[in-house]
């Protein structure tokens, strides 16, 4: 994925409403995917991924360039926006989460087709419990396909790291799913 | 140890991405295979997961409420809370209707009711003002929302092609006006693009400008089906933010409704020369026979390659029976090269018109009877 987009951010905070524009086309995709990726829901994630443009266009003036690529700074509001919206459904049971699913969110994720029956939902739950950096990490890594390299200029860390949290969050994550009985690989 | 075991977990990571399998990471490293196997299954299966994307519909609906809050940005000076406060007590302190203890209930239930008609009636008043209201005003809201409204309870196709129309004019009266008040703002433009020029295109009569920064979706050319985000300048340009471009829409006049075309599926391609010009564009005529065959050879001055118009575009090869030049995309029409020498127009067949804008005019009779009949093979090959 190519990173270095921050020119684009700089005539946006001009006001080029042309490069607002470019910044949806090049980034809704990935962030719809990191919001779906969190919460598990494509309605909720579609929301709230178009809710993450409207607020760069608020916040634009506050974004500065500090040599991390713009994507990580969309990323942070999108990180905000899905921690509000756990925030407010703090009080709803966690149940099979059978409602207002669409197609595509019942169908198992691959990831467990062989060993379980995961669904996207399960896995946004299980995220829940990994740090925010670990959360990022599995996203970027394994869903954006993202090198070391890049990973390490997102999060601002070295690549040594990034393969430490990594390890943590597979570790973290494999625990969170045996607790929801998600997952139960044969060893 | 540790930090060794995650060099190896993420070298492990990295082989089953390029398609190793985790017995194979597994034998590389047998002391570390107990804690490595749950962990490559777990990447493994994330690895698998497939990259979502948002519906079209959702795509659009976010670009639409981002472009609605750039322009609320640009239009609407924010207020303070502070100021918001300010006026709320200022209303409060004048108004005697807020201080409870001095209104009667029944008085208070007539007040209500009579409030609701008001309401009601101002409601009908406002959606009437809104009628003539344009980008800037306060009612545009009110007016676009109506539009939307009168969109969604209506199910008759035909009728929301009618009102689909009647709202595009509207925008369009809507940038007459802007442009005479001065008035700058996005306005979200549909039709046509009768004529792409070097930076600028003519849609419905208006010149919108093509800049640097304008984003252009999918291939803009002439008879292109497009939506445009247009910013209205103070100086009246119009400029494009954003041009998605749509089907080519061809003029019904120049298809001819009788025709018995051949089947594409039974065209010999090893025919097709190599070099043979591609025709990505399913127009009906060319506007100059081509250099290679079409399927059947144009006898009026054509604009586009011909026989494929309904095929998709990507779906297009080449055409297959030479014609004796070149064809060209609607944007060289002003950069036409020289025919090449080798293939001379014969002349017993009419020259082509100097003015590019009749190229696709039909020949009169008497040009029709100069040319070769259907049966004698044309001259080049």
């Amino acid at each position: 994925m190519n990173l270095n987009h921050n020119g684009l951010a700089k005539r946006a905070q001009q006001g080029d409403q042309g490069a607002f524009i470019e910044i949806y086309n090049l980034y809704q995709r990935t962030i719809y995917s990191y919001v779906l990726f969190r919460v598990g829901d494509s309605n909720v994630a579609e929301d709230l991924c178009a809710e993450v443009f409207v607020r760069m266009v608020d916040h634009i003036q506050t974004y500065t360039d500090q040599g991390r690529p713009f994507l990580s700074w969309l990323y942070t509001i999108a990180h905000h926006l899905v921690i509000d919206y756990y925030r407010k459904r703090k009080t709803e049971v966690w149940v099979a989460l059978e409602d207002n699913y669409r197609d595509n969110d019942r169908q198992p994720h691959p990831l467990l087709i062989a060993e379980g029956n995961l669904d996207r939902k399960t896995l946004a739950h299980a995220l829940q419990s990994l740090t925010d950096e670990q959360q990022q990490v599995i996203f970027l890594k394994f869903i954006e396909d993202m090198t070391n390299s890049d990973i390490a200029r997102m999060l601002n860390k070295t690549e040594g790291a990034v393969k430490s949290l990594q390890h943590r969050a597979l570790v973290s994550l494999r625990t969170s799913l045996q607790k929801e009985h998600a997952y139960e690989p044969e060893l | 140890m540790s930090q060794n075991f995650e060099q190896i977990l993420d070298e492990c990571i990295f082989r089953l991405s390029i398609g190793e399998t985790i017995d194979s990471c597994l034998e590389k490293y047998p002391h570390d295979a107990a804690r490595l196997q749950p962990l490559l299954m777990l990447s493994s299966g994330l690895h698998q997961i497939p990259l979502m994307k948002a519906s079209p519909p959702a795509v659009m609906a976010g670009k639409e409420r981002l472009l609605a809050r750039i322009y609320q940005k640009e239009f609407l000076e924010p207020v303070s809370t502070k100021e918001q406060n300010r006026y709320t007590e200022q209303v409060k302190s004048h108004s005697p209707w807020f201080r409870k203890e001095v209104m009667p209930m029944k008085l208070g239930l007539k007040i209500v009711s009579s409030l609701l008609a008001v309401l009601l009636f101002s409601g009908i008043l406002v959606i009437n003002a809104s009628a003539n209201s344009i980008p800037g005003d306060i009612l545009y809201g009110v007016k676009r929302g109506v539009e939307n409204v009168q969109l969604k309870i209506t199910s008759n196709p035909e009728k929301i092609d009618q009102l689909t129309m009647k709202f595009h004019a509207e925008r369009i009266k809507e940038i007459t006006a802007m442009i005479h008040a001065h008035r700058t703002g996005i306005v979200k433009l549909m039709g046509i693009v009768d004529e792409v020029q070097d930076k600028e295109i003519i849609i419905d009569g208006l010149t919108v400008k093509v800049t640097e920064d304008s984003v252009v979706v999918g291939s803009l050319v002439n008879g292109a089906e497009v939506t445009i985000n247009t910013k209205v300048s103070e100086d009246g340009t119009l400029i494009a933010v954003e041009i998605h471009c749509g089907d080519i829409v061809f003029p019904s006049a120049l298809i001819p409704e009788d025709e018995d075309l051949p089947d594409p599926d039974e065209i010999d391609t090893d025919e097709v020369p190599e070099d043979a010009w591609v025709t990505p564009i399913p127009y009906w005529k060319t506007y100059k026979p081509t250099e290679w065959r079409t399927l059947v050879p144009t006898e009026y001055y054509t604009y586009i390659p011909t026989e494929y118009r309904d095929l998709n575009p990507e779906d297009i090869v080449a055409t297959v029976v030479p014609t004796q030049w070149k064809t060209y995309l609607p944007s060289d029409l002003n950069n036409l090269p020289a025919p090449p020498e080798q293939w001379q127009w014969p002349s017993d067949v009419p020259s082509w018109p100097s003015n590019p804008s009749d190229y696709d005019k039909e020949l009169n009779n008497d040009e029709m009877e100069m040319l070769p009949p259907d049966d004698v093979p044309w001259p080049w090959k």
